[in-house]
């Protein structure tokens, strides 16, 4: 018994080690862009660079649009044919070399930047569980609040402002977002504001602060009501 | 001789295990203990370091305001105006650090950045155009502002030369300038100047009218319920939520489809849908950016948006984000936007015709009195103009600028330059970033 007892508190202890220990190692992984090709459908930056050199050389006269459509397969058909490449109409790596332009950053697109990823960061924390829409809410607040003059004027600075989200301050913040978070924190940064403008929200079935309910509401998604 | 020795043994490496982890946690609890300490210590010193600056910065504002005020040379007003401006962004980016509990420090944010936007403004103008006196007036009643301000944070900083931290008492320490924050919100004697003026912090931003919209007749609930059926054929469950409030006020539906949920905003003026957004779990094949392109044309067509002429174009994840501009008579009109987040699927997973129900109106332009290719000789000759068009674009305080764009490379950066059609002046400069426009 007393071995037991023994046994238990080396566990205990060993426990307590590993808890001082190992806590706070795990580190996120960066993800890594895949290489890819160019074709038919493709859009973006790089489409746009590819159209206009194939411009600026006469292969092409459509507009510069960023939209791999039809002109743009022919003009690039036309450029392999010109240069001896397999007029395939596809960028590979040989037609992009050709062209002078990477593919490694290829159209992927997703802004990945850490303001995008700090605004799902606190979607994610205030507003998992809530409709879509009011995810998307959620982070149009922030941008509203980026814009309004009686805020900071960064999204890092609305969104660590002393007291201004509760999860920043229990530290929910920290978790990792979810793809709909993601794409809620994308929708907003791209324009969309289901709020029209406020710069306030809270549950009123929890919100104690009676300066927050002298706000004028403007509309209720889910469990959370605007206002501005 | 009774055999107790192992018991005892036993006993002894138990106690000596117990006495171990006793000590281990006591060392363990100093340890946190000490740690908390040097965390409190730099906070503190994190949170004292902002309200220097702070109080710093305002008061240099509040010397280079009287030193304006004194001024005769555009030249000097222009320096000072300018170094105002940076002034005011130090002292509120470092208030904003100091935010407390239940503090309402909005008003004394707004006024550090509608001075320093405003001041940033006037220099701008200078030296060709000297300050009027308005502005001197101005300029003169934010003077005395500030001189409020500095006055109530002075007794926060000589409470602060004791031995008071904002962190070790964190909610009184904070309250000390909240204090501040009331008197600056609650004082009747300071006398806010109406600020006005062509920036993006002016009061006139606060006013939007939807000027397309309001030239519509107002529609029922019942006649926006069936737009809404209309416009969401597929829909197995379309149901009233509330009406809106605010510039739109617009009645809510929630729209359940196949693929998911959705909200819609039917504007009240004129029944159009105004906002769309929904989720949508599909992800992962390739987009058909002329399938989507269709489908989004299609589906404005529905909507009764016209003219419409595809911009730009954002791949997003599992999705496309199309924007959409109002184009008439070789013109394209950048506030008058349109955009929609069409999926892989085909889906129509989001619309927003905010910048077409705010801005669309019959402009009737006159024609503009420069060429293109005057404007032309004015973009830096560092780029290559590979396209030149006449558009008219939003400024950051609403009001509207014709103007003609060039799109322009130089090795692997892409611009677009735009330089007003009237008076040559090259107002905006955007630059490609990773597919966005900035």
């Amino acid at each position: 018994m007393t071995k037991k007892l023994i046994s238990g508190l080396l566990l205990i202890a060993v426990l307590f080690a590993g808890l001082v220990f190992f806590t706070d190692v795990f580190a996120e992984q960066e993800e890594v862009a895949d290489a890819a090709v160019l074709k038919r459908g493709s859009t973006g930056n790089v489409v746009r660079t590819i159209q206009t050199r194939l411009k600026n050389w006469g292969y092409y006269n459509g507009a510069v649009d960023g939209i791999y459509g039809p002109k743009t397969e022919a003009a690039v058909k036309y450029f392999q044919r010109t240069n001896k490449l397999v007029a395939d109409g596809i960028v590979g790596p040989k037609t992009a070399a050709a062209i002078g332009v990477t593919l490694t950053q290829a159209s992927a697109g997703t802004a990945s930047s850490a303001d995008s990823y700090l605004l799902a960061r606190l979607v994610y924390a205030e507003a998992r569980g809530e409709p879509y829409t009011g995810q998307v809410a959620v982070a149009a607040v922030v941008l509203n609040r980026v814009r309004s003059s009686s805020f900071p004027n960064t999204i890092a600075g609305v969104i660590y402002q002393p007291w201004a989200f509760t999860c920043v301050n229990d530290g929910q913040i920290n978790l990792t977002p979810d793809e709909t978070a993601k794409k809620a924190a994308n929708d907003a940064l791209n324009g969309w504001d289901p709020t029209h403008g406020c710069l306030y929200y809270y549950n009123p079935k929890t919100a104690t602060n009676s300066w927050i309910r002298s706000k004028e509401v403007r509309l209720t998604i889910g469990l959370h009501v605007f206002c501005v | 001789m009774k055999e107790k020795r192992p018991i005892k043994l036993e006993l002894l490496i138990g106690t000596v295990i117990a006495l171990v982890l006793v000590a281990g946690l006591a060392v363990t609890l100093a340890f946190a203990a000490d740690m908390k300490e040097k965390y409190n210590t730099h906070l503190d010193n994190l949170y004292k370091k902002s309200f220097i600056e702070a109080m710093d910065s305002i008061d240099d504002i509040e010397i280079k305001l009287s030193k304006v005020s004194v001024s005769e040379g555009s030249q000097t007003q222009k320096t000072l105006l300018s170094e105002i401006w940076m002034n005011a962004e130090i002292a509120k980016n470092n208030l904003a650090q100091l935010s407390g509990k239940d503090s309402n420090m909005e008003k004394i944010i707004q006024f550090l950045n509608q001075m320093g936007d405003y001041c940033h403004c006037l220099s701008k103008k200078l030296p060709d155009d000297p300050l009027t006196d308005e502005e001197k007036d101005k300029l003169e009643s934010l003077y005395k502002v500030v001189q409020s301000l500095k006055a109530s944070f002075k007794e926060v900083d000589e409470g602060l030369r004791g031995d008071a931290t904002f962190v070790g008492r964190l909610d009184e320490g904070i309250q000390m300038l909240g204090d501040c924050y009331e008197h600056f919100n609650n004082d009747s004697n300071i006398d806010y100047p109406e600020m006005i003026y062509d920036g993006p912090f002016s009061d006139a931003t606060a006013i939007r009218e939807a000027k397309y919209l309001n030239s519509l007749p107002k529609v029922t609930q019942e006649a926006a319920e069936a737009r809404a059926r209309e416009i969401f054929k597929d829909a197995k469950e379309i149901a009233f939520v509330e009406k809106t409030m605010g510039s739109i006020p617009s009645f809510v539906f929630s729209v359940a489809t196949e693929e998911g949920e959705g909200l819609a905003q039917i504007s009240e003026q004129g029944g159009k849908l105004v906002l769309y957004t929904s989720s949508h779990d599909k992800g992962g094949a390739e987009i058909d950016i002329e399938e989507a392109t269709e489908k989004a044309e299609e589906v404005l067509v529905t909507m009764g948006y016209e003219n419409l002429k595809l911009v730009w174009v954002t791949p997003g994840e599992g999705a496309v984000y199309l924007n959409y501009i109002f184009f008439h008579d070789d013109i394209l009109y950048y506030p008058d936007f349109v955009k929609l987040k069409v999926g892989d699927d085909g889906c129509v997973l989001a619309f927003d015709a905010t910048g077409y129900a705010y801005n669309h109106i019959d402009r009737s332009l006159d024609p503009p009195s420069a060429t293109p290719e005057q404007a032309a000789e004015k973009v830096s000759k560092k780029l290559t103009i590979v396209e030149t068009r006449t558009v008219v674009i939003p400024t950051k305080w609403n009001t509207e600028i014709f103007a003609y764009e060039f799109f322009c490379e130089r090795e692997d950066e892409e611009f677009y330059v735009y330089i007003d059609a009237n008076t040559l002046e090259e107002v905006e400069i955007m630059k490609v970033v990773n597919n966005m426009v900035v």
